[in-house]
């Protein structure tokens, strides 16, 4: 699968770009690498041609925040709520609850690798 | 004076849970909260484990489309390990897939017409449907998990014999699809009860980007078989059936019109079983490893699957995008402006299913 991997300003452009293309979103994904969450976004432009975005956000103890292409693209809102309450990354304006109850936090959020102890440098 | 109204989570006119809070002005909706989750499964989680287990997972995403799920992550999964299945497996797969298709727009039909009063047609609509189901249980064994789709193939092969018996059944469904739609096309009631009724424009099922008959029902003619082919709809062309009311009627009739459709391509795909090799299943040398991602065009439209593996026999992460959660924003602006008698007509011409939207 290739995607491409952009800043969260560059991929505002490219929304808008791709929605004057006719483009469609498929769907918002997120996923957990440890260290950062990776925001993978796809979008049918045309017959058998898929483009694929990539936005890296650093996880930040629960302090992330993306922004939201559901202004451009309305159909993007439950996608957007999803990877909020799933992940924890707040996506700015938008509720960021849709399908689990306030008492779950997170589930698919996984815990940031321990990094090895650094050894004492020799005096 | 305004009132406010909690339309669910059990209302008859949904068989799962969704809730809809309307704030209504007399009898007509002012407002309206979409609220989910009430069968989250956290099924996502689940599929972080071995592969070999996650099509039979995917087949408990939904009891309708469950050759669409797990052919969907069959796909995907494949495409994590650069397999490619056999040309068998590949037929045998679509013709379920077709199958399916029936199967789910004779319930969606009968369930929209139960909700307008309808009940008699509502039971020979299901009456055709079992006869689909019957098909199944002939086929796999099974007549709603069917379970034979795994990673690399299928495990159950279509002989000869049993390639009449569907051409025969093709015939048979053919007909009493034909009565159906000619009671549904001849009532004048039907017809005034449904047009008019829940109308979504081309622009904001664009803007929305829905999927399925609600697209193709408001003039978008999306349809991932034709859109973005897989297995056999690279040979048999699709052509998306398009309606352009954008109504209640306009997603009904593109589902009646997608019957003929689906038989017409189980028709094409039965005679190329005929000197296929009997292979069924390709084993992989490796595991899967990278990302890749599937999507199939199930009765209520197209469906995701996002697959990464880690090179291991447990997956690191699977995202599904089912077609009932890209067309649950179409529904609020619909309800928005219209009567309470019609709140449950315009949801059910979605076609909603709730355990895909919830997962």
């Amino acid at each position: 699968m290739e995607s491409k991997t952009v800043t969260q300003a560059e991929l505002q452009g490219i929304v808008n770009n791709l929605r004057e293309r006719g483009a469609r979103l498929i769907t918002i994904a997120g996923v957990d690498t440890g260290e950062n969450i990776e925001v993978l976004y796809f979008f049918h432009t045309g017959i058998g041609q898929t483009d694929n975005y990539r936005i890296i956000v650093p996880k930040q103890g629960g302090n992330e925040e993306i922004m939201s292409i559901t202004p451009l693209i309305p159909g993007a809102y439950i996608a957007e709520n999803e990877l909020s309450e799933m992940f924890g990354v707040k996506v700015r304006d938008i509720p960021g609850r849709f399908f689990l109850h306030p008492s779950v936090n997170a589930p698919l959020r996984r815990p940031v690798p321990a990094k090895a102890p650094q050894k004492e440098a020799k005096q | 004076m305004r009132s406010t109204i909690q339309f669910g989570p059990q209302h008859p006119v949904w068989i799962e849970p969704l809730r809809l809070k309307l704030t209504m002005d007399g009898e007509i909706v002012k407002d309206a909260d979409l609220e989910a989750g009430y069968v989250h499964k956290g099924l996502e989680k689940k599929f972080e484990w071995d592969y070999n287990k996650g099509a039979y997972l995917s087949e408990r995403v939904c009891a309708i489309c469950t050759q669409h799920h797990s052919t969907c992550f069959c796909l995907a999964t494949e495409g994590t390990m650069n397999l490619e299945i056999p040309r068998r497996a590949q037929i045998i797969r679509t013709i379920m897939l077709e199958l399916e298709r029936l199967h789910s727009h004779f319930l969606a039909i009968g369930l929209t017409l139960e909700s307008i009063g309808f009940e008699n047609l509502f039971m020979l609509c299901f009456r055709d449907r079992e006869a689909v189901l019957d098909v199944f249980e002939r086929t796999t064994g099974n007549r709603i998990l069917h379970g034979i789709n795994i990673v690399g193939g299928v495990t159950r092969n279509i002989g000869p014999e049993m390639g009449k018996e569907i051409m025969d059944f093709c015939d048979d469904i053919e007909k009493r699809a034909h009565d159906l739609e000619q009671m549904i096309l001849k009532s004048y009631t039907i017809k005034q009860r449904m047009q008019g009724v829940g109308v979504m424009s081309e622009k904001l099922a664009r803007d929305l980007c829905v999927v399925g008959p609600v697209a193709r029902g408001s003039n978008v003619p999306y349809d991932v078989r034709h859109d973005a082919p897989y297995l056999m709809y690279r040979e048999v062309k699709v052509t998306p059936i398009v309606e352009t009311g954008g109504d209640c009627w306009a997603r009904s009739i593109v589902r009646v019109r997608e019957l003929f459709q689906s038989i017409d391509i189980i028709r094409q795909l039965v005679p190329m079983l005929e000197g296929t090799p009997d292979e069924l299943f390709a084993k992989s040398k490796v595991l899967p490893e990278g990302e890749s991602f599937a999507r199939v065009e199930p009765p209520r439209g197209e469906l995701f699957y996002y697959v990464r593996g880690k090179k291991s026999k447990d997956l690191d992460r699977v995202k599904i995008r089912t077609s009932t959660y890209a067309n649950g924003p179409g529904i609020v602006p619909l309800i928005k402006g219209s009567h309470l008698a019609d709140v449950g007509l315009i949801t059910i011409t979605f076609d909603p299913c709730i355990g895909c939207f919830d997962r």
